[in-house]
């Protein structure tokens, strides 16, 4: 124990009487998150890289891209490992050593929606059915954490995706001067939900992850579909709650998924 | 490979040349103090948090506050990737910074406390624990932690015959030796010193020298950074 | 000799002066040298002699008659243990809250708790005190500012914070620790804090109650 993750009652109270008001502590809608500011390319050392801000939140993904044996059982796909650290840098509560219970559903959850998408094209990956693949390493780093890193991850993993670049391969699997971009099928987007008393609210701050009820993460891609989801928290979800949500991820996705877009056009990257 | 040619090294440096230096302070909502420093490729974080109650209570110092450093490398901060977490080199690289930064926080007016140092490298290449170091003295600063001056850090190494300022990857890889140094400009003392490689007294003293005037270079930077951060308070 | 100039922000290791002066806070003599030890803003008095440095950030060191407010982290038998902002635990015992011998903690407090209490003892560990008029406090809102610039919100005797009282029409708690409680209509709570951290900002900028005055008065008319 360094220290405890608290909020006093006063606080909390008034987070709660002012959801009951339709309101929140910064000021923004049930409907609203933070400014979200993506910058790729960052950390030249990696193929792929985007740090990125979702209000305070500081979150920083690299990708890596080496080659290895595929899994026995999937010989014709890539493999894909997501890792996330909460190092104490990032918050007095986080500390050093083997990752934990959050830190481990951070970075399945953020997988899962790259998977199942899936985002990137695993069977052009395969350098050699059964031998030789390429290993697609997506590291997630946290450096504030101010609320919802579960949103601000998926952000910066699928934009360090998108924008990643690797050696094409000769014939015989060595790396060329050329480099491509990784295959991407679909950019997966999470929205993070916070349900507070009868209210539910997106992009959860710091302080309102503290007094939720209930988390709720949904992953959808480019065509509408879900792709991952995570119930969290100590209390429950209505039905009739987790198909509002969905559909609102639905139009949040599109939203995020073309700010994205518009900013790898831009770049030119 | 020529590493260095009519006294002009790889990168394009004089012998005397820092790389570029960019040192921003309070750049992390958590931390109680922070700082973050762009030298050449290397860019690293720093985070501090305290004092605070230390745990276990057998840590614990009856005469002053413990100072935990911790050095962290980004599994993507290099070329090859690395494997999360500490490994041999980060563990000795804390050891160190902690006794560079050691002499000149005030440890003595936080008893049975701890002040954690927490420093991660995003991006690695040559001199990460030197800007480490520096970038740790302003991050105690700003966390408005009691201390007698800051710490500013850099590298001197010889190459080929010549002694050289703030070894790039290549100078480090394959030059002679690599002597990294914090220095304390109050007093003039040293308070990190590593060395490997050859070099003989006569060239140690050079390298002194150099890394001295690349000190106070650096010193200057992590005044004016501090002095930026609170002057803009003005303005909000 | 007076190497700064007077409300100049210093940083540690900065030559202040060299000579005979008296130093207060936030620095060190060194031979006849004096050295700031933070970063702070430099305060001397050329006919008294003496230097100050007002450091601009850090965690508060608590003194004994100090009024704090913290949050209940842990109830043990007989005590609360609170967070005050310190680098250690304010620990309040069960016989410096209530009169009652028979009281229990746990009915008296929870973990979450707000505390308005007094600094009662600092040798070993930080004890606190809170029978009335201090206590638990109830509603209202918290804010927490850096504890270096709780001076600036008190004011030159109390200036600053009857402003305050006077235009929000909140009740106002300040606790040497850098947080503050106050408690009025939802519209003066808002106004309250804003005000604050306009101090917060400005702390080491002269001219401060004048201004503070002439936002709170625009804002409430």
């Amino acid at each position: 124990m360094t220290e405890v993750d608290l909020i006093s009652h006063i606080e909390r109270d008034y987070i709660l009487n002012l959801a009951k008001k339709g309101e929140r502590e910064d000021g923004r809608g049930f409907d609203e998150y933070r400014k979200l500011i993506l910058q790729p390319g960052i950390i030249k050392k990696a193929e792929g890289s985007c740090l990125a801000n979702l209000g305070e939140t500081k979150v920083l993904a690299g990708i890596k891209v080496n080659k290895g044996e595929p899994f026995p059982d999937t010989p014709d796909q890539a493999v894909m490992t997501t890792n996330a650290e909460l190092i104490p840098l990032a918050s007095p509560l986080f500390e050093s050593g083997p990752p934990k219970e959050d830190s481990i559903e951070l970075a399945r959850v953020v997988d899962r929606g790259i998977r199942e998408a899936p985002a990137l094209d695993m069977p052009s990956l395969v350098i050699k059915e059964g031998e030789l693949v390429r290993v697609v390493f997506i590291d997630l780093h946290i450096l504030d954490s101010d609320g919802n890193l579960f949103d601000a991850s998926n952000r910066a993993a699928v934009t360090a995706l998108r924008t990643t670049k690797i050696p094409v391969l000769d014939e015989e699997g060595n790396p060329t001067e050329d480099l491509m971009p990784l295959p991407m099928l679909k950019t997966p987007v999470s929205c993070t939900f916070a349900k507070i008393g009868e209210n539910i609210l997106v992009d959860p701050s710091q302080n309102e992850e503290k007094v939720l009820d209930a988390r709720l993460t949904v992953t959808t891609e480019d065509n509408g579909y879900i792709c991952a989801m995570q119930k969290g928290g100590d209390s429950q979800f209505t039905v009739d709650e987790i198909t509002d949500c969905v559909k609102k991820s639905i139009k949040i996705g599109k939203e995020i998924r073309k700010t994205i877009s518009d900013l790898i056009k831009k770049e030119g990257l | 490979m020529e590493l260095i040619k009519d006294g002009i090294r790889i990168d394009g440096r004089k012998k005397d040349e820092l790389r570029d230096i960019k040192i921003e302070v309070g750049v992390l909502k958590r931390a109680d103090g922070s700082a973050y420093v762009e030298w050449g490729m290397n860019k690293v974080y720093v985070a501090v948090y305290g004092p605070r109650e230390l745990f276990p209570r057998f840590l614990r110092r009856s005469d002053k506050a413990v100072l935990q450093c911790k050095y962290n490398m980004a599994s993507f901060s290099v070329d090859d990737r690395k494997r999360p977490g500490p490994d041999r080199r980060s563990v000795e690289i804390s050891k160190v910074t902690r006794g560079a930064l050691e002499p000149v926080v005030l440890t003595e007016n936080f008893p049975e406390s701890v002040i954690n140092v927490n420093i991660e490298v995003v991006q690695a290449e040559a001199g990460t624990r030197c800007a480490g170091i520096t970038a740790a003295s302003v991050a105690l600063a700003d966390a408005g932690i009691p201390m007698k001056d800051l710490v500013p850090s850099c590298a001197a190494g010889k190459v080929g015959s010549e002694i050289i300022l703030d070894l790039c990857k290549e100078e480090d890889n394959f030059g002679e030796s690599d002597l990294p140094i914090a220095m304390i400009p109050r007093t003039g003392g040293i308070s990190l010193l590593q060395m490997d490689g050859l070099m003989t007294a006569e060239e140690l003293e050079e390298a002194l020298n150099l890394v001295k005037k690349g000190c106070k270079i650096i010193y200057e930077k992590q005044k004016e950074a501090l002095r930026k951060r609170y002057k803009g308070d003005d303005h909000d | 000799m007076i190497h700064v100039k007077n409300r100049d922000i210093v940083v540690p290791g900065e030559l202040i002066a060299t000579g005979n002066f008296h130093v207060q806070l936030g620095a060190e003599k060194d031979g006849e040298n004096i050295y700031s030890t933070v970063v702070g803003i430099v305060y001397i008095d050329q006919e008294k002699k003496y230097i100050k440095i007002v450091p601009l950030r850090g965690k508060y060191v608590p003194k004994v008659g100090d009024p704090v407010i913290g949050v209940i982290e842990e109830l043990a038998l007989k005590k609360a243990i609170l967070d005050i902002n310190s680098a250690h635990k304010g620990i309040l015992d069960i016989r410096d809250v209530t009169m009652d011998r028979s009281a229990e903690i746990n009915k008296v407090f929870s973990v979450g708790d707000i505390v308005y209490s007094k600094v009662n003892d600092i040798s070993g560990s930080v004890s606190l005190y809170a029978k009335p008029p201090y206590g638990k406090l109830h509603g209202g809102r918290l804010i927490n500012i850096s504890s270096t610039k709780i001076p600036r919100v008190i004011g030159k005797k109390g200036s600053m914070i009857s402003i305050i009282k006077k235009y929000t029409e909140c009740k106002v708690y300040v606790g040497q620790n850098g947080t503050i409680w106050v408690k009025g209509k939802n519209e003066g709570e808002d106004l309250a804090l804003k005000a604050i951290e306009i101090i917060d900002a400005e702390s080491h900028t002269s001219g401060l109650t004048e201004r503070i005055t002439k936002f709170l008065e625009e804002k409430v008319i």
